[in-house]
């Protein structure tokens, strides 16, 4: 399969279950719910050294959002229940607590819920106050500028972590140009994050390491400068490889992002588009390239 | 389905109209509806003695009441599900220990408007009586959960006890509103009658319009509540006009009551 005379490699990529939060964010202006939000998203890139991966989803309208201000969309995964509400849990009260004006609300409708807010209360030491409208809870805690208010608990789902896509390039500008419009085309999915610094990871991992205190060390058969040294899976002119990661609240989205990644990554200068996989041995979902790209089913 | 009910009435007495839900009519045949025994003042009737009965195809589960509505009292009372619109007055004890459904009263309510609500959304686009919201003689608890929206003016005690829910009024509210206030929300975009607040716990009153100082308060701060720009939203969402000055507002925040705990507040809409 060609597109734009890119070659997309006839292979798939292998995607595990993870549990997702969709929290909104507002303030009195899109800049500090923009705070607030990388705030509480930083330092979320891989569950392998991280303990949830995160990023910005959408903007939210004032008047989509439940206090009628500016917010934002902001997606969490983390691979079971227990560890996405404890960094929820933190990440909401070191990070969006504290940024001037701001306000945290649930943002995914779900039965099963986790308490944040419910537990964030206690930093009123007594003196907060909740109101309860519709069947939700909303905490009013006493802080400096007046009070932050969150929600009691925020809903979670089960959602689909490790979408991926690897794009080799004649040189690394053009696979780098090529990754940054796949990462902003991931960004018009609503759902869907790609969690790296700027969507794009330079550093695509395997499992394992000749150092048993390592679990995951560099991608041997992605790095160019081992050409020579070892026998590669590249082609013989790729200088430059990128990986985009693609986490999402189901198989649809995250097919819809990986498929949208690949069309904006289709340009002059990549020589070849392929995505990672364990051999179909550890991840449940397998995203089959030439499958989404051709609008079959992609269940498999 | 909807259903019509226009009581024609020569005799003003009173009418018990609380089995008259849609939960209850709506599963019925005409026939049973007009059978149904109905209280009116000593006596007991068949429907079909006091009303016409009509009955159409809907989307929605509606009971509509109209023609001499005045007379009727605990108009969905203990009402779960559907709709009940009053196409004029209603008497007193409309909508009391609602759970869910929505009555809309076309017109003015009478006294103990949704005592003991716990659930739904209640719309009088008239006036209201006196202890809106509030508990039954003998009970600890007013109103635990739901919306009465009023566009018009309410009289006394309303929200008195009332433990949670919220009550909308965007006229003017007469003396004692939110006394005795364990918690819950009361919004009065007009003004309010003496004694708003004495001895309130918990809860908050807002108050478009209002001359303090007021005895048992403490002033406070200066605020803009956001807690109040989400029940703003949520209004609007209901298609009920919420002040447009509040969502941007500044708000004298009062605390008390002195002689409780001081955990209650009223907030005061002051253009600072």
């Amino acid at each position: 399969m060609q597109i734009n005379g890119v070659t997309i490699i006839d292979t798939f990529a292998e995607a595990f279950p993870m549990w997702a939060a969709r929290l909104v964010i507002t303030a009195d202006t899109l800049e500090w719910a923009t705070i607030a939000a990388h705030a509480a998203t930083g330092l979320a890139i891989s569950v392998v050294g991280c303990r949830c991966e995160a990023d910005l989803d959408c903007e939210i309208k004032s008047t989509q959002t439940p206090d009628g201000r500016p917010g934002l969309a902001v997606l969490f995964f983390g691979m079971n229940e227990e560890t996405l509400a404890k960094e929820l849990l933190k990440r909401v009260g070191q990070g969006v607590l504290t940024t001037p004006t701001s306000a945290c609300f649930n943002g995914l409708e779900s039965i099963d819920k986790i308490r944040v807010g419910g537990k964030l209360r206690y930093f009123g030491d007594g003196h907060q106050s909740s109101k309860l409208l519709d069947g939700n809870r909303y905490w009013r805690i006493p802080v400096a500028d007046g009070e932050f208010i969150v929600e009691e608990s925020f809903g979670i789902t089960k959602a689909v972590g490790g979408g991926n896509i690897i794009i080799f390039g004649l040189n690394r500008n053009v696979a780098l140009e090529a990754a940054m419009l796949a990462s902003k085309a991931i960004r018009n999915v609503a759902g869907a994050i790609a969690p790296f610094p700027g969507g794009v990871c330079r550093s695509p991992s395997k499992v394992g390491s000749r150092y048993k205190e390592l679990n995951a060390s560099t991608n041997h058969n992605f790095c160019p400068t081992l050409r020579g040294v070892l026998d590669l899976q590249i082609p013989d002119d790729v200088q430059g490889i990128y990986e985009i990661v693609i986490d999402g609240l189901n198989e649809q989205v995250v097919a819809s992002a990986m498929r949208e990644a690949v069309i904006a990554a289709c340009r002059p200068g990549v020589k070849a588009i392929t995505a990672a996989n364990y051999g179909g041995m550890l991840g449940q979902y397998h995203f089959h390239l030439h499958q989404i790209l051709s609008g079959k089913s992609i269940c498999d | 389905m909807r259903l019509t009910l226009h009581f024609q009435i020569d005799e003003r007495i009173v009418i018990d109209a609380k089995d008259l839900l849609p939960g209850n009519l709506l599963p019925m045949t005409v026939d049973e509806i007009q059978t149904i025994s109905i209280n009116q003042g000593n006596k007991i009737r068949e429907l079909r003695e006091i009303c016409q009965i009509q009955v159409e195809h809907s989307s929605a589960d509606e009971i509509v009441f109209c023609g001499v509505t005045d007379v009727l009292q605990r108009v969905g009372q203990d009402m779960t599900t559907g709709t009940i619109i009053i196409m004029g007055n209603i008497g007193q004890d409309a909508g009391m220990r609602m759970c869910g459904g929505e009555l809309i009263i076309n017109g003015s309510a009478g006294d103990r408007l949704g005592a003991m609500m716990r659930g739904g959304i209640i719309q009088v686009n008239g006036d209201a009586g006196d202890e809106t919201g509030a508990p039954l003689l003998g009970n600890k608890y007013g109103m635990n959960g739901g919306v009465i929206i009023i566009k018009g003016n309410v009289g006394s005690y309303t929200g008195r006890r009332m433990r949670r829910g919220l009550i909308f009024i965007q006229g003017d509210t007469s003396k004692y509103t939110g006394v005795d206030l364990l918690n819950g929300t009361i919004l009065v975009v007009g003004q309010v009658g003496y004694g708003c607040g004495i001895d309130m716990q918990r809860g908050s009153i807002v108050i478009g319009d209002w001359e303090p100082p007021m005895q048992g308060f403490i002033e406070s701060s200066i605020t803009d509540p956001l807690w109040l720009h989400i029940y703003g939203q949520y209004l609007n969402r209901l298609g009920v006009p919420f002040p447009k000055l509040w969502m941007n507002g500044k708000f004298k925040r009062y605390v008390g009551y002195t002689t409780g705990k001081g955990k209650g507040e009223i907030l005061s809409y002051a253009a600072v």
